[in-house]
């Protein structure tokens, strides 16, 4: 018994020992895997224009400009650049390049004249296209980088963190499911727009504020390291870095912001110039009031104005109408001898283009006229 | 014998002399003088770079409800002076605008854009008969170039189509207002001036997104006056940040000029067969009222007069001279009342004017605040994010993070 008791009794720290080094162990398994889980929401730029495109409806430039950046990572994605060198130097690169297109960018819609004319949106589209090369190279060289680091651990797979940037990335235009379910679950949900550095840790910055492609290889920089290399690779990122991080966040806000407004001045200018026109087709006819003096100056105006009105409205009108006319059943006669409400019902049929209520018009033209019953 | 004729004389005199009066109150006239000359845009003659030209943001105008004389209280619909505080600027500024004196002129959604030069103005009246404007005009250093009140009576002739089709009858105030403020600047300003103005207005709008990087530049005196202490360096990372939202923050104004542009071309038609009707009205009521008063004050006197002649009027000449003009007094007097009730007619057809016009504009008012509101809105979201944005960056390059 006392041999048992002091086997059992060494058992115990044995047993102990084992207990914490698993605990350990899966401490640290934890803390790597909340680090890649934390970069996924990284996004900071993915945040940021979710938050933007919900809060300022984004218009059809910005909404384009962002298809453009999806269509370049779904082709990169189709089709993996495998010439990449290793990673680090291929975030390098593609970093430089993005950064040199930014500025291409920043300096286009900075070169607007001293009157306010606003940027061309073929300016604020060739940005988006920018953007969306350099997302898709980026997406290409993680992939690339991802089969000869395969053996390293979720976390660290390059794959999984350039996925969750394109994750982040295609939240705001919608277009690409297929990351990582970590990444994509606590992405989106987490990035909910509120911004701030101190939300967010330093790995997260490299993965989760360039959304065209710098975040992914930053990831894919950090996969290619040890265990603890994601937090040593973002640590390590330099102030210089980070600003050039933030400023890729507020050039991308620019893009968005051209975007709306190029949107809104369109619409606005279009309703200015349908104004004008009716004010022209439309001039002081109600001069012709009271005063005397007043009606000779109205007549020629007033005279004119009815008539271009109408030939303002009268193509509108013509326009808004559905032209398209479906012949009627073979059982309906001519309708030549049609009172006004057969007509009218012939006539609604045969401008209904859908097949279900034009023949519940028929039938109803049919019990009218009479062709029913006979039948 | 004589005594009484000389009495009777001194009496027929003065029932002479208070019927010559009568009657002259009653011919008595008020003529408004009406200009029908047009004051032109003047241009600056000196070729101005484009470095010291300064530009110009126009308030919406303070419709001037507070300010409104009991007498016009009935006839002024407070909804089109309203309408009118947004038409009335965004003609300023397109007259400022094509002076080619300036360099963006814009009417201002509100007074979170710094500009170099501002313009407030007041619509003190406007009945399509006359106008008054008070204007306040100041820099972006805070100091106060001047407040004038511009007034301007125009006839008939500015209504007719032939000059409607060239201006606004009313286009000679903005006019001046124009020349006042070219005249201001080239008799007050030197380029010097106008640079520090053009580099306040810049650091107001740096200041305003990135106060921890701008506000040591600027300082202020106790009368409230900026002046500028430092300068950035023209390579400055984050000043070129803010001049690029900068531009961005033009763009916003001008898409919001768009909005003024479609509210002014959709209220000038009913605004100008308003403006014409209440001109006439305006017109024939004040007349009716002028009447009506000397009616009241010639019959009051011819009363008085009468009354005096008949009780101490020594003969029967005299008290029946008295008692004729104290009827014609009275009848003067009952005139005086239907020339009131027939001025209150136009006052009822300036309301009825004021309330069709009313509901005219006043749903296009309502959608045009609306827009901008919601313009405004937005575009403050954005800016709010890249202030934080601004902010972090010079954390990040300050090394403070």
């Amino acid at each position: 018994m006392k041999t048992k008791e002091l086997k059992s009794f060494a058992v115990r720290p044995l047993s102990r020992i084992a207990v914490l080094a698993l605990v350990s162990v899966s401490l640290v398994a934890c803390q790597s895997s909340s680090s890649s889980s934390s970069s996924a929401p990284a996004m900071p730029s993915s945040s940021s224009s979710s938050s933007q495109s919900s809060s300022s409806s984004p218009p059809s430039s910005s909404s384009s400009s962002s298809s453009s950046q999806s269509s370049g990572q779904n082709q990169s994605a189709g089709s993996p650049i495998p010439s990449l060198p290793s990673s680090q130097s291929g975030a390098s690169g593609s970093q430089s390049q993005s950064a040199a297109s930014q500025t291409a960018a920043g300096q286009q819609s900075g070169q607007q004249s001293r009157d306010g004319a606003s940027p061309s949106p073929q300016g604020a589209q060739q940005g988006g296209q920018v953007a969306g090369t350099t997302a898709g190279s980026t997406a290409a060289g993680t992939q690339g980088n991802d089969p000869g680091q395969g053996s390293g651990s979720q976390a660290r797979l390059p794959g999984q963190g350039s996925q969750a940037g394109s994750n982040g990335r295609d939240g705001a235009t919608g277009d690409l499911g297929g990351g990582t379910d970590q990444s994509s679950g606590g992405g989106l949900d987490r990035s909910g727009g509120d911004y701030s550095l101190d939300t967010l840790p330093d790995s997260v910055f490299g993965g989760g504020s360039s959304a065209d492609g710098a975040d992914g290889q930053a990831n894919a920089g950090t996969g290619t390291g040890t265990g603890d290399g994601g937090t040593q690779a973002a640590g390590a990122m330099t102030a210089a870095e980070r600003a050039e991080v933030l400023d890729e966040r507020l050039r991308r806000g620019y893009e968005t912001f051209d975007g709306f407004i190029l949107g809104e001045r369109e619409r606005a200018q279009a309703e200015s110039n349908a104004a004008g026109s009716s004010t022209i087709g439309g001039a002081p006819g109600g001069g012709g009031g009271s005063s005397s003096s007043a009606q000779p100056q109205t007549i020629p105006e007033s005279g004119a104005s009815p008539s271009a009105v109408l030939a303002s409205t009268q193509p509108q009108s013509s326009s808004a109408r559905p032209t398209e006319t479906f012949p009627p059943p073979e059982d309906i006669p001519s309708g030549r001898d049609d009172d006004v409400v057969a007509r009218q019902l012939r006539e609604a049929a045969m401008s209904e283009p859908d097949p279900e209520l034009r023949e519940a018009l028929w039938q109803e033209y049919r019990n009218y006229t009479g062709l029913g019953e006979d039948q | 014998m004589s005594t009484l004729r000389q009495l009777t004389t001194q009496q027929l005199k003065r029932i002479a002399g208070i019927g010559v009066l009568a009657c002259m109150l009653v011919a008595c006239n008020t003529h408004t003088v009406k200009t029908t000359t047009y004051t032109p845009i003047v241009q600056d003659s000196q070729d101005v770079p484009e470095d010291y030209l300064l530009d110009v943001g126009v308030a919406i105008f303070d419709p001037g409800i507070d300010e409104i004389d009991e007498r016009d209280e009935e006839t002024t619909n407070h909804e089109v002076r309203v309408a009118e505080s947004r038409y009335a600027p965004f003609l300023l500024a397109d007259t400022l605008q094509r002076s080619a004196n300036w360099g963006i002129v814009r009417l201002m959604p509100n007074d979170e854009s710094p500009m170099d030069v501002y313009i407030d103005g007041t619509i003190l009246q406007s009945d399509g008969e006359t106008m008054q404007i008070r204007v306040s005009v100041s820099d972006s250093r805070g100091r106060e170039w001047y407040t004038r009140v511009y007034d301007e009576v125009i006839s008939q002739f500015s209504y007719e189509p032939s000059q409607r089709q060239q201006a606004d009858p009313f286009q000679v105030i903005y006019n001046k207002i124009s020349n006042d403020l070219l005249e201001y600047r080239q008799n007050n300003l030197s380029n010097r001036e106008i640079t520090e103005i053009r580099t306040i207005s810049e650091l107001l709008f740096a200041r305003r997104f990135s106060p921890d990087v701008f506000d040591s530049y600027l300082s202020t005196d106790r009368q409230g006056h900026y002046t500028i202490t430092s300068l950035p360096a023209e390579s400055d990372p984050i000043l070129q940040r803010v001049r690029d939202i900068r531009e961005r923050d033009f763009m916003f104004i001008d898409t919001v000029q768009d909005y003024y542009a479609t509210y002014v071309r959709q209220m000038r038609l009913p605004y100008d067969t308003w403006r014409a009707l209440s001109y006439d009205e305006t017109i024939e009521l004040r007349e009716l009222r002028a009447s009506a008063n000397r009616r009241f004050v010639a019959g009051a006197a011819a009363v008085l007069g009468g009354l005096a002649a008949a009780t101490s009027g020594g003969n029967y000449a005299t008290q029946a001279g008295g008692a004729v003009g104290v009827g014609a007094g009275a009848y003067l007097i009952k005139s005086g009342f239907d020339k009131r009730a027939e001025a209150q007619m136009h006052m009822e057809a300036l309301e009825e004017l004021g309330e069709s016009l009313e509901n005219e504009v006043a749903p296009r008012v309502f959608s045009l605040d609306d827009r901008t509101i919601t313009l405004t809105g937005t575009v403050e979201e954005q800016y709010a994010q890249w202030k934080e944005i601004l902010a972090d960056i010079y954390s990040t390059e300050v090394g403070d993070i």
